[in-house]
């Protein structure tokens, strides 16, 4: 079997074994708000009609524009939802990486490098950014090649090690809007990295040289949602989640002591510690920054790059007999010490996964299903998509939906009467009241209907009305 | 190795007539001995003693007649019956023939001269002493108009279709014509549609073009790293007794304020001095540099070649001529204002060492010594540094045709006279022979060692230099797309695609800017309305890619290419590289202008503006008149 074979072996092995973990807490009704907004947007931008005129920025672009890609690939082949196989793929393709960094770079065993990774994917929060979709998933591959690159880049000072950093940084700020915030936490801490003698000339030079890339993207997204009149800044902080029980620190805990550790162990070499010590600080400052802007509303989701950091520290604990034992020892303990930190009064979608992935199944998406059971067969059915992205990927198709940019829809928010056949809104708990256009448009459809309309369906969540002819 | 007879026997004379003192001796003794040459060569490499004193005390010792050949002229009919580069190699040159009796004079007498003698003149022969300078004049005077024919015309007449000579050809005629005609025909018949096509393509060529840029940094930056150390290894360890003998080309043209710079910088190379070959390669009207290069009175091992007055007047044509008369295993081509790092020589060797028998070519890297002069300095050292500390390193690594930078190539010699060395037409030939050489089988290596140049302070200065530059890309271009098929079948197809982008990507993207950069300032001024007909949906995205993630990744790479020499100030400037696309836009397009209406024209670049280099003159000089 030649090595690429093989590597094509194992990826595929380790993609249906993510994909099963994601099926397992789907079919327990667990399905992450950003993966069913991702996959809504797919939907509605490559089978929706052409006329569809978002009013939401092209933000996060990377993983939009994989799913994107991919919907239009395979969609008509496979009913799963597109982001899953793109998380799937993509953490079996960084688990992959994982072991060839430690097996070839970390001159690991084959078999202590197998049991590294099997640790580091068994842990929670590695399994939680997988259930959370394609930008966790991206922002931890973009984390783990800034890494990466920091540290290459104190050891050798190549090009190649100074573009990991910046492609890092790229891409957990193209893949997450919490990726902005690791940019920022990254940036006291580059100082800590840098080899002396690229201090010495010019540390300001450094600095720009290192930031420049992730000034680039932010310029460059925020041009193109200028020249696409669309709004962005909205889309960049989720606010906090008000079902959070426990204190942020303690979710970070599980995690951040088993980086300590085996940062700490490099202590008395420089090169290693400063820029394995510049990456734990990247992260950890991300997390506090985000405890008060509350750009990820999930802690759990939040910490989980430093899972990137172990990967790559644990590759550079000093080669001596017991190494890979400790190792695994050590990865083995933050896997239970993660599984107790997460624990500690998680929000309120952390708290469902971990439901489903126990077993049990979820109520809420159950309410979005019989609503889409009651509209199938049904045709000229107005509803903000954008904002009521769970029915879109209930629906899993948009040719019966009147949605923005078509001449219907558009007229009825100019001030016309509505003349579709149905008008689906949002009422329960997730109702979204304040930015679904329709609501704000006929705001009366949430107490007693619209003229010519009734309502034909009903369920905590949802309300249909049925356009009756006069 | 020790010293030999006649070596030990002139030393003795040249001690005992008081010419050398003991002291002298003993230092010249010993440097032949570990430099494995004769006394005579150790002595031309220093100036203790004159040329006319040395060689007046070499006959004596031989026993033979010294002449002087620039007074009583030799038969160049004569000389012109024998094989001039054998002539050369062997310093012997017949200049009389009398009652049958050829009488033929030699700048190393010796057995091994005596041999080569008897078989090629016959045995009756009459042996003279005469100085290697009077020889080499001699040979000069004699090949003088078939020389300086070869060195414009050899390559155009073996191999034409290597030549720049025809600027394009009649297929290549017939090709454009075709291509204008279509893209006349589309706009007559359908315009929208021909301008999408057409943007279509210039947007994908663009997306091509910064794809490749970054592959070639990415694997550039980490290719050298570990040949680097083996290289330096290997240099350090050579002995000076093994080293081969080097030729060094220095073309100069009304330059002489840089030569004392010049010498000083040949002089502080770690190799024995008495091995080189030096060429001060000048125009034969150029009297102010050869005036000041005889007035410096350097060391024997510097001679000066003058170059016959004809057309083209360019560098490569002045190199072929001085090829003619060189003497080394290797070659490299230094500029007058070149600053080698003193181990240059020692890890070239090393590297051929170490390299495949077909590498021919060994390029090494350029930079400035001049780099925080002036904004224009700092921008032309990124652009050396993102080209040579980082992508032809990266296009040897790919296997794809390196284009030789202007100095610092040095070549096996017998590759460079079987290919007939550079193009006297093409005015980068330098970066022609680099793709010649990979169609011709051969490989081309790239090395970490860095000559350092005088960076270009003056903007129209600069755009004369580019624009020169440009050309030499457009007609290299031009000269090996001639046959498509041939080049693929050479260089396969990943050096073709390499090709395309680094050399006709290099110059297309010049032209084309302002276009695109028109396009930008439309669609800013009058709105999306106004290109909207023009750009549809996907090359709109293709479009906006290359508008922010190209440029945006271009001027990252510009400021990545100085980390590897820890220039980290220079960095933050390659935000403003957008300045230096104007203008290269500009020089672009005066390069357009002189392939169209004076192709072979040689744009001169005036060295010696900076302020570095003015101090470096005068103290290179206060250095040469206390030598004196």
């Amino acid at each position: 079997m030649t090595r690429l074979t093989g590597t094509l072996v194992a990826f595929v092995s380790l993609f249906l074994l993510l994909l099963m973990t994601l099926a397992w807490t789907e079919m327990h009704g667990f399905v992450s708000a950003r993966t069913t907004e991702l996959w809504a947007k797919a939907i509605v931008q490559v089978d929706g009609p052409a006329v569809f005129k978002s009013t939401e920025a092209f933000y996060p672009p990377l993983p939009f524009i994989l799913t994107l890609s991919a919907q239009w690939l395979v969609a008509d082949v496979t009913p799963v939802p597109i982001p899953f196989l793109l998380s799937a793929a993509l953490g079996a393709a960084l688990l992959l990486l994982w072991f060839d960094n430690l097996r070839d770079n970390g001159s690991f065993t084959a078999l202590g490098s197998c049991i590294a990774v099997a640790l580091l994917a068994l842990n929670p929060f590695f399994l939680r950014s997988l259930a959370d979709g394609p930008e966790s998933v991206l922002t931890l591959i973009g984390t783990w090649v800034f890494a990466r690159g920091l540290v290459n880049l104190r050891l050798t000072g190549n090009a190649p090690d100074m573009m990991k950093v910046a492609v890092g940084l790229l891409i957990v700020s193209l893949s997450n809007s919490y990726g902005l915030l690791i940019c920022l936490g990254a940036m006291p801490f580059m100082i800590v990295a840098a080899r002396p003698s690229m201090l010495v000339a010019s540390p300001f030079g450094y600095l720009v040289s290192m930031f420049f890339p992730v000034l680039v993207a932010v310029v460059s997204i925020l041009f193109v949602s200028e020249i696409f009149d669309s709004n962005l800044i909205p889309l960049l902080s989720e606010g906090e989640d008000g079902s959070a029980e426990g204190f942020p620190l303690a979710t970070m805990l599980g995690l951040a002591s088993v980086v300590l550790v085996v940062v700490a162990r490099t202590v008395t070499a420089p090169r290693y510690f400063m820029p394995l010590l510049a990456t734990f600080g990247t992260v950890l400052g991300a997390y506090l920054l985000n405890a008060v802007y509350h750009v990820e509303s999930d802690p759990a989701v939040a910490i989980a790059p430093m899972l990137a950091v172990v990967a790559v520290a644990v590759r550079f604990w000093p080669p001596l007999k017991l190494r890979e034992p400790i190792v695994a020892m050590l990865l083995a303990l933050g896997a239970v010490l993660s599984v107790i930190s997460l624990r500690v009064g998680p929000v309120e979608e952390t708290r469902a996964w971990m439901t489903a992935f126990g077993g049990n199944p979820v109520k809420k998406s159950i309410l979005t299903q019989d609503v889409a059971v009651f509209l199938n067969g049904k045709s000229e059915i107005m509803v903000d998509v954008e904002k009521n992205a769970e029915l879109v990927t209930a629906l899993g198709r948009v040719d019966n939906l009147i949605v923005a940019g078509q001449p219907m829809y558009e007229m009825a928010m100019q001030g016309a009467a509505p003349r579709s056949n149905y008008i689906v809104v949002r009422t329960g708990s997730g109702q979204t009241g304040a930015s679904d256009r329709i609501m704000r448009r006929f705001p009366q459809l949430s107490y007693n209907g619209l003229p010519l309309y009734e309502e034909v369906f009903q369920n905590p969540e949802w309300k249909v009305f049925q356009r009756v002819e006069s | 190795m020790p010293l030999d007879r006649d070596s030990e026997a002139i030393g003795g004379l040249l001690l005992e007539r008081g010419i050398l003192t003991a002291e002298q001796l003993d230092v010249a003794e010993g440097l032949a001995e570990s430099w494995n040459v004769s006394l005579v060569k150790v002595l031309q490499a220093r100036r203790w003693v004159s040329s006319e004193e040395l060689y007046r005390q070499v006959a004596f010792h031989y026993g033979l007649p010294l002449v002087n050949l620039v007074e009583g002229r030799a038969d160049d009919d004569l000389i012109r019956r024998y094989d001039p580069r054998l002539m050369n190699d062997m310093m012997t040159v017949p200049i009389r023939i009398e009652d049958n009796v050829i009488t033929v004079a030699t700048a190393r007498p010796g057995p091994a001269t005596l041999l080569h003698i008897r078989e090629t003149y016959g045995p009756g022969t009459r042996i003279v002493v005469a100085s290697h300078f009077d020889v080499s004049w001699s040979l000069q005077r004699a090949f003088r108009e078939q020389h300086s024919h070869d060195a414009v015309f050899a390559l155009a007449e073996i191999d034409p279709d290597m030549s720049a000579q025809s600027v394009v050809t009649p297929p290549q005629i017939l090709a454009i014509y075709v291509m204008v005609s279509a893209l006349l025909l589309g706009l007559a018949f359908a315009p929208v549609t021909t301008l999408i096509a057409v943007n279509a393509v210039l947007t994908l060529f663009y997306t091509g073009n910064f794809l490749f840029k970054a592959v070639l940094v990415w694997v550039g930056g980490a290719a050298q790293e570990t040949s680097s150390k083996a290289i330096a290894a290997e240099a350090g360890l050579l002995r000076d007794e093994d080293l081969p003998v080097y030729t060094v080309l220095v073309p100069m043209f009304r330059e002489p304020e840089v030569l004392p710079i010049l010498a000083q910088a040949l002089r502080n190379l770690d190799y024995p001095l008495a091995k080189l070959d030096i060429k001060i390669v000048l125009e034969e009207g150029d009297h102010e540099t050869i005036d000041a290069a005889r007035s410096l009175d350097l060391e024997a091992v510097f001679e000066i070649i003058r170059v016959p007055a004809s057309h083209p007047q360019t560098k490569p044509k002045a190199c072929n001529f001085a090829l003619r008369y060189a003497q080394g295993d290797f070659l490299v081509i230094f500029d007058a204002e070149d600053k080698p790092e003193p181990d240059q020589l020692k890890k070239v060797v090393a590297a051929f060492n170490q390299s495949s028998p077909n590498t021919a070519c060994i390029q090494c890297r350029l930079n400035y010594y001049n780099a925080r002069e002036n904004w224009l300095t700092r921008m032309f050292t990124l652009d050396y540094s993102l080209w040579f500390d980082l992508m032809l390193p990266g296009l040897e690594k790919l296997n794809v045709p390196i284009p030789l930078g202007g100095t610092s190539n040095h070549f096996r010699m017998s590759v460079l006279r079987e290919l007939n060395a550079w193009d006297p037409f093409n005015v980068t030939e330098d970066a022609d022979l680099g793709i010649r050489l990979t169609q011709k089988g051969y490989r081309v290596g790239v090395i970490d060692s860095t000559t350092f140049e005088e960076a270009n302070v003056s903007i129209p200065n600069w755009i004369r230099q580019r624009s020169r530059w440009i050309k030499g890309y457009m007609q290299t271009f031009l000269v090996h797309s001639r046959r498509p098929l041939h080049l693929w079948q050479s260089v396969g197809t990943a050096g073709v695609i390499g090709f395309v982008f680094f050399i006709g990507g290099t110059v297309l993207s010049g032209l084309l800017n302002p276009l695109f950069w028109a396009i930008f300032g439309l669609w800013m001024v009058l709105g999306t309305e106004a290109i909207a007909p023009y750009f549809p949906t996907p090359v709109l995205y293709m479009s906006l890619l290359n508008l922010l993630a190209g440029n945006g990744l271009l001027i990252y790479l510009t400021m990545v290419a100085p980390f590897r020499r820890r220039w980290t100030d220079l960095a933050p400037w390659g935000i403003t590289v957008v300045g230096y696309w104007v203008l290269m836009t500009i020089a672009a397009y005066k390069a357009l202008s002189q392939l169209v209406f004076n192709p072979f024209y040689w744009e001169k670049t005036q060295h010696g503006l900076s302020k570095h280099t003015a101090n470096e003159v005068a103290e290179a000089s206060a250095v040469a008149e206390g030598a004196q």
